[in-house]
């Protein structure tokens, strides 16, 4: 028993189990194709009762101005699929970046927590970024 | 030392893990002077040690690990193989070895058919539960080939680490079949052999390399067998996805890693076969078609895989992980149940949140939580997502991420 074999049957394991996961995952996605349908039939259940809650969720904004360009801003809104990703880009097309995020769901609402700079140099303000914010929220 | 003295653990019966680890473990850092008291046998696996450069001095350490990872639970259809086979061949390919070492040790006289010393009991030393002989071999848990008993004293007899990598390569499940099939790197492997087979009958030469027949063929044979061992160990380098380092440790850790979580993924898509398996003939089952197998749901639900026996696949807890590197980027993925969560370390920025945001709403990943910001001169982010439909992969998400995040560095201006 030498080094030399050891890597030699390292090789050899690795190159098996790839072929492995490949074998499978074609399996698995052979089988996914013929499956799909049902998975339809099966969203369509569940997307409709999120439309019909009853408890909507208020959006809230707070924002408190830190210094120069940095604010720190704290949003509830309404969790829907794809909305931090909207929220995201509109942040970033208005020229600002989050810092130290935090992020967290709970029971349908969307808590994020966050410092908000100005990536454009400007001084920014918080009543205004307030205003920015529910627009925000009101279009995603 | 005291492991003579302890209780024998001779025979496949008994069970003595803890002695035998502390033994084994004392004797692993033991001295040399109570090495030669014993046996010259006890000279065999310190070839390796001695090798070559200064950087392959903690690999054997390595590469017992790497075999160790390679034993356990191998794969499916290798559990199918006839054991009896694989070791009657790795016997007869490993005869003179452990012929020696079988006539210096007396109590083997339970081994029925080769001259096969039995796997040493310093396995316990790592992760295997002290009558675990069938998680080495999870298909011959009926068919436990005595031979191969971990409870033997013949760990005590190997000096170094190497010596478990010589005894685990017994077990490794493709010692009988793949290498020594592969008639190219039989060569290689039969002359490292033959060399360790020199040793023991000189009764341990100190002089561990050049000096063994002092031939002039011997440095042709080294150049020749370092420059194969480079050419390996790149082989083995291009194979694993997180190859940062190029140094052989790196490498050899990388692949051990790299292995496991191949095995995981194995694991996973056999659950995830399984559970698609059973919940669609459990369907057509329901519809009640003329065709329809009802025995197939029945195999399928109690459908447990040769080794595993407490796990039933259609009913386990999905759950994978794997890890990818690239230069400036670190991807952690986890998988559970229903539920993926991302570690994502990276030097710049770069507003990555936006771009996992969306690379996850791609995969259909339903963002739950999300944590993180700049520490020194890095960005640390934890994603918590669920899955919404449709079957992810962790390696797709780690994939992806990467492409996302490593894309826009070539965008972004170099300091932001």
């Amino acid at each position: 028993m030498n080094k030399a074999t050891i890597i030699e049957d390292a090789i050899t394991y690795i190159t098996e189990l790839q072929k492995n996961v490949k074998v499978l995952s074609n399996q698995l996605m052979e089988m996914e194709v013929s499956s799909i349908e049902d998975a339809k039939a099966l969203s369509k259940e569940t997307d409709a009762p999120e439309e019909t809650e009853e408890n909507r969720i208020e959006p809230d904004v707070k924002v408190i101005y830190v210094n120069g360009n940095k604010l720190w801003m704290k949003m509830i809104f309404e969790n829907r699929r794809g909305r931090l990703t909207k929220l995201m880009e509109a942040l970033s097309a208005h020229g600002f970046e989050l810092n130290d995020v935090s992020v967290t769901t709970s029971m349908g609402a969307t808590l994020i927590s966050s410092c908000v700079e100005g990536t454009l140099g400007e001084v920014l303000e918080a009543s205004s970024m307030s205003e920015l914010l529910q627009e925000i929220i009101k279009h995603i | 030392m005291k492991m003579y003295e302890e209780t024998p653990c001779f025979g496949p019966d008994s069970n003595h893990p803890s002695p035998m680890v502390d033994s084994a473990i004392d004797f692993a850092h033991g001295s040399s002077s109570e090495e030669k008291q014993r046996e010259p046998v006890l000279r065999l696996p310190v070839e390796t040690q001695q090798e070559d450069e200064d950087e392959d001095e903690h690999l054997p350490n390595i590469g017992t690990h790497l075999l160790q990872e390679m034993t356990n639970n191998p794969c499916d259809h290798l559990s199918s193989l006839n054991w009896g086979s694989i070791t009657a061949a790795a016997a007869y390919k490993m005869p003179r070895v452990f012929d020696t070492i079988d006539n210096e040790v007396q109590g083997f006289g339970a081994l029925p058919n080769t001259s096969f010393p039995p796997t040493p009991a310093i396995f316990n030393h790592f992760t295997l539960q002290p009558q675990s002989a069938p998680l080495l071999f999870p298909s011959t848990r009926t068919v436990h080939d005595p031979t191969f008993d971990l409870n033997s004293p013949l760990g005590l007899h190997c000096a170094p680490p190497l010596a478990l990598v010589r005894e685990l390569f017994q077990s490794l499940p493709l010692s009988g079949e793949v290498l020594f099939g592969d008639g190219g790197e039989h060569d290689i492997a039969g002359e490292g052999r033959e060399e360790g087979l020199v040793q023991v009958q000189n009764g341990g030469a100190s002089e561990l390399r050049g000096g063994r027949n002092g031939t002039k063929q011997q440095p042709a044979n080294e150049r020749e067998r370092r420059s194969h061992m480079k050419e390996r160990f790149n082989d083995l380098r291009m194979m694993i996805p997180n190859s940062t380092k190029t140094d052989r440790a790196s490498v050899v850790g990388d692949s051990i890693e790299y292995i496991k979580e191949l095995k995981r993924t194995v694991d996973e898509l056999k659950l995830l076969l399984d559970r698609r398996r059973c919940g669609r003939e459990r369907k057509d089952g329901k519809r009640q078609r003329m065709d329809q197998d009802q025995g197939d749901v029945n195999s399928c639900i109690t459908n447990k895989l040769p080794g595993d026996p407490n796990m039933s696949y259609s009913t386990g807890l999905r759950s994978s992980m794997l890890r990818r590197k690239s230069k400036a980027t670190e991807v952690d993925v986890r998988i559970v149940d229903d539920e993926v969560t991302v570690k994502l370390v990276l030097r710049r920025k770069i507003n990555c949140l936006l771009h996992v945001s969306r690379v996850l709403d791609e995969l259909q990943l339903d963002l739950q939580h999300v944590a993180g910001g700049q520490i020194g001169d890095h960005y640390s982010f934890l994603f918590n997502s669920k899955i919404c439909e449709g079957s992810v992969f962790a390696s797709t998400i780690a994939g992806k991420l990467i492409d996302a995040v490593d894309g826009h560095y070539a965008v972004a201006p170099p300091d932001q």
